[in-house]
């Protein structure tokens, strides 16, 4: 089995070159596969893995998480089971829109349980890409409500 | 009849309720905490809502999301299990208020049990035995009309918490010196337990047994006994071993208990099912300690022995559900009798070897017991991992036996056949009460473990 040390050793000499894919087959078998992540320098942070199959999935997560990170979007879930709520009433007009542009902090929606309102507020400034809820339908405790793009 | 049945609550309880509702043919929707989306509760219901993240404060014990979960899922009817909101006279209230059914009693009767004080005053007034104690709540230790009062009853004391339950707050005072630090001491830690610092004084009780009668009471005032349980296997006041029926309990006596448990019950006009819990010396003198306003962990003991019209018909939680629909009884008292002996062991996730140490984490593998006369409830599987915010309890094993000895022998076959892999359990711990010669030879009080078992250790 290869020793964590001859691992970092590799990624040593990775980060000295610009090498995108690094293939190690052991004398025992063992396969070790460094890859560079986009734009990420290596650090002695890679976790050591034990085949090839899980490295690729490891890896596959990871680069996945990078296109999510290139759009730049972001979840508001719902902060308790209940009522969502776009709007004070039906008189009033909803917090949000599609499209619209919000700043952090700012309440995007309401969830009502047993009377009480509850404020679901922006974590940071956006804009709205896609409300996931219809309003007045019940959401459970995390459920994704709004979908947030980041502003340029 | 109830159409959809939300379960406040989780594990082994959880799915006892969802398989009564099933079987009843009434749809069951499960809460769940983000720390339990994979007990298996969540899996077998049919429908499932995430209520709030894991401690119970924001999740299993949080009243409004429980009444938004049953406004999202259109239940009509809460069940609350054991332990969390079963006994919180309040959410009984919110239910009703909301126009849930609430399957247990009145909001009234949780209430009433609920303070012990009180709980032992309308015992007494019903006629029922109560432990000799003192009248009112202690208000100031150092009143002299206190002290003689309790000299008058007789070392040694206990001191109990008002608000207190199980065992929490318990402390024995032998003399007359060490009374007074023990009831500030007392009073002191119940208002840090509790949020009150009401306590009250009872004689204690030495190597007594501790005996329970169930109830199913209907909304019309029928009300059943069952036979007793004996729950004197106890570790700091928790119940590890319960079995039925209690070994030194005779017909003549079973009879007594019974009915001193019924008078309670139709004293407060209680409904849905109960246990009365009695404290009994070795002279079969019981008194009653409290009432207990839900169903209990270990009320499949009771459903093992009892024969209803002389079939094994006893569903405790399905009478339960037809209790709070509205039902009536269909049998009383003279319709059951007792087949068998059955013991249960409470399988918990935490160290004997370590002084019960909770042992948290993933279970690798296991293998559950099985055959003639051996009934499981849990929640576990391999490869779930326990979460650490909830009760130890993994695990009850029941077994029934012909008697008493071929139930001792038939669970250390089941204990055997046991096994789980990746964290510490009780199973070794109750392999080896089971052997114990006093324990086969049904010498079991509440003092047993001190007796018997840590002293040879």
């Amino acid at each position: 089995m290869a020793n964590i040390n001859d691992i970092q050793q590799y990624i040593d000499f990775l980060s000295t070159t610009d090498i995108e894919e690094l293939e190690i087959t052991a004398p025992d078998g063992e396969v070790i596969l460094l890859k560079r992540k986009p734009g990420i320098q290596y650090s002695g942070s890679i976790k050591k893995q034990q085949s090839l199959g899980e490295t690729e999935s490891q890896i596959k997560q990871e680069s996945t998480k990078e296109e999510q990170k290139d759009k730049k979007e972001f979840v508001i879930t719902s902060p308790m089971v209940g009522k969502f709520l776009l709007s004070i009433s039906k008189d009033h007009p909803p917090f949000i829109v599609e499209g619209a542009q919000i700043k952090q902090g700012q309440k995007v929606a309401v969830i009502e349980t047993m009377k009480i309102l509850r404020d679901v507020v922006s974590p940071q400034d956006g804009v709205v890409k896609k409300i996931l809820v219809e309003d007045s339908k019940f959401v459970e405790y995390g459920q994704p409500l709004i979908v947030l793009e980041e502003v340029k | 009849m109830i159409k959809k049945l939300l379960i406040a609550n989780r594990g082994e309880i959880a799915i006892r309720v969802i398989r009564a509702a099933k079987e009843l043919g009434i749809k069951t929707v499960a809460i769940y905490s983000e720390a339990d989306k994979d007990c298996l509760h969540t899996m077998l219901a049919d429908e499932k809502i995430c209520i709030g993240p894991g401690p119970a404060t924001e999740s299993y014990l949080s009243i409004p999301s429980i009444i938004s979960a049953c406004e999202a899922t259109g239940a009509d009817a809460v069940h609350p299990g054991y332990g969390f909101l079963s006994e919180n006279s309040y959410f009984a209230e919110v239910c009703e208020a909301c126009g849930i059914i609430f399957v247990g009693p009145s909001k009234e009767s949780i209430e009433k049990m609920g303070d012990k004080i009180e709980a032992k005053k309308i015992a007494k007034k019903a006629g029922v035995p109560v432990v000799p104690g003192i009248e009112e709540s202690v208000k100031n230790p150092d009143d002299i009309a206190l002290i003689k009062e309790i000299k008058k009853i007789g070392f040694p004391v206990i001191i109990k918490a008002a608000m207190g339950g199980g065992g929490k707050g318990m402390r024995i005072v032998n003399s007359e010196e060490s009374l007074r630090i023990a009831l500030l001491t007392a009073m002191e830690e119940s208002k840090k337990a509790f949020g009150s610092d009401k306590i009250y004084v009872e004689k204690y009780i030495e190597e007594p047994k501790h005996v329970e009668i169930q109830i199913l009471a209907d909304k019309k005032g029928n009300v059943v006994y069952f036979p007793e349980r004996d729950c004197s296997i106890q570790r700091r006041h928790q119940k590890l071993i319960e079995e039925s029926p209690c070994s030194v309990v005779n017909e003549h006596l079973r009879k007594k208990i019974g009915r001193a448990a019924t008078k309670l019950a139709e004293e407060i006009g209680y409904y849905s099912a109960g246990t009365v819990e009695f404290i009994m010396d070795k002279k079969g003198n019981f008194y009653f300690m409290e009432m207990n306003t839900r169903i209990q962990v270990e009320h499949p003991v009771t459903e093992a022995i009892s024969l209803i019209k002389g079939k094994r018909a006893l569903d405790l939680v399905k009478e339960q559900i037809l209790i709070a629909s509205g039902e009536k009884l269909r049998f009383d008292a003279d319709d059951i009798s007792i087949c068998g002996h059955a013991i249960e062991c409470r399988i918990n996730a935490e160290d004997p070897d370590k002084d019960f140490l909770p042992s948290p984490g993933k279970i690798e593998s296991v293998t559950f017991p099985g055959g003639n006369g051996v009934r499981v409830d849990t929640h576990i599987y391999a490869g779930y991992t326990i979460p650490t915010f909830y009760d130890s309890l993994i695990a009850k094993l029941i077994v029934i036996g012909t008697n008493r000895q071929e139930a001792i022998r038939r669970m250390l076959r089941a204990l055997d056949e046991f096994k789980i892999n990746g964290i510490k359990t009780t199973i070794p711990f109750h392999k080896r009460v089971l052997q114990t010669q006093a324990f086969i030879e049904g010498d079991v009080t509440t003092n047993f473990l001190h007796k018997y078992i840590y002293e040879q250790a």
